[in-house]
């Protein structure tokens, strides 16, 4: 399995951590980011979600993240995994894993990461709600 | 022949999610979005107002981006939290 990868079904956290265990005995620190579904947004009431993503690209650019990551701090080992397709309420949507020798390193690593994956990683959120279904990007 | 994609929004609004388009020679992007509105006449409203992305070979665009005979194009909304769109995670 690669580090970084899109799936339709839930991640475990604990596997996920273990998996980037493994690869070092040097690693003193973890910092993860869990993005979940929450039910309220923007005054509506959301009753689940749907991520539509560019296959091709998003995998591209995750694992153009990942290197960037590793080049520019000094961290060990990166995961990042994204859910696509729908997802219902207080389910998970996101996991970043970023672990180094220091805890410094990783923490900046880790905020790094998600803020990156939210510019560059072609992924689409649709919110369903009582009212309709609504793409994000079409309420600035 | 160019395989353009269209995603989220946009696929929606023009009812497909992909066409395809014949192009000889090697063109600026430019060049070749002014053939697929000629195809496609809906193209130009979302490009104008819908803050559109273009991607080519899986690259965003730039006023220096070509587009090749069996390039692959995407079209899309910007990124909810990214390209100035909302934040998908706060």
């Amino acid at each position: 399995m690669t580090e970084v990868r899109i799936q339709s079904g839930d991640f475990s956290i604990e596997e996920e951590i273990k998996k980037v265990k493994s690869k070092s005995k040097r690693i003193g620190g973890i910092v993860t980011f869990l993005g979940t579904a929450r039910d309220f947004s923007r005054g509506k009431e959301i009753r689940k979600l749907v991520f539509e993503h560019y296959p091709g690209m998003t995998q591209k650019k995750l694992e153009e993240l990942r290197e960037n990551a590793l080049n520019r701090f000094d961290i060990i080992e990166v995961s990042i995994i994204h859910r696509r397709g729908e997802i219902d309420i207080g389910e998970n949507i996101v996991l970043i894993i970023a672990a180094a020798e220091h805890r410094a390193d990783a923490f900046k690593a880790c905020i790094w990461l998600i803020d990156e994956l939210k510019k560059v990683v072609p992924i689409w959120k649709k919110e369903i709600t009582e009212d309709g279904d609504v793409w994000v990007e079409e309420n600035p | 022949m160019v395989q353009v994609k269209f995603f989220a929004g946009f696929k929606e609004k023009l009812g497909r999610g992909k066409i395809e388009i014949d192009i000889e020679h090697e063109v600026p992007l430019a060049g070749f979005i002014q053939k697929l509105k000629n195809e496609i006449p809906e193209i130009e409203e979302l490009i104008e107002k819908g803050n559109a992305i273009i991607a080519v070979d899986q690259e965003v665009g730039s006023d220096d981006t070509t587009v090749k005979s069996n390039s692959e194009v995407a079209i899309f909304p910007p990124v909810s939290g990214g390209y100035g769109g909302q934040d998908k995670y706060d």
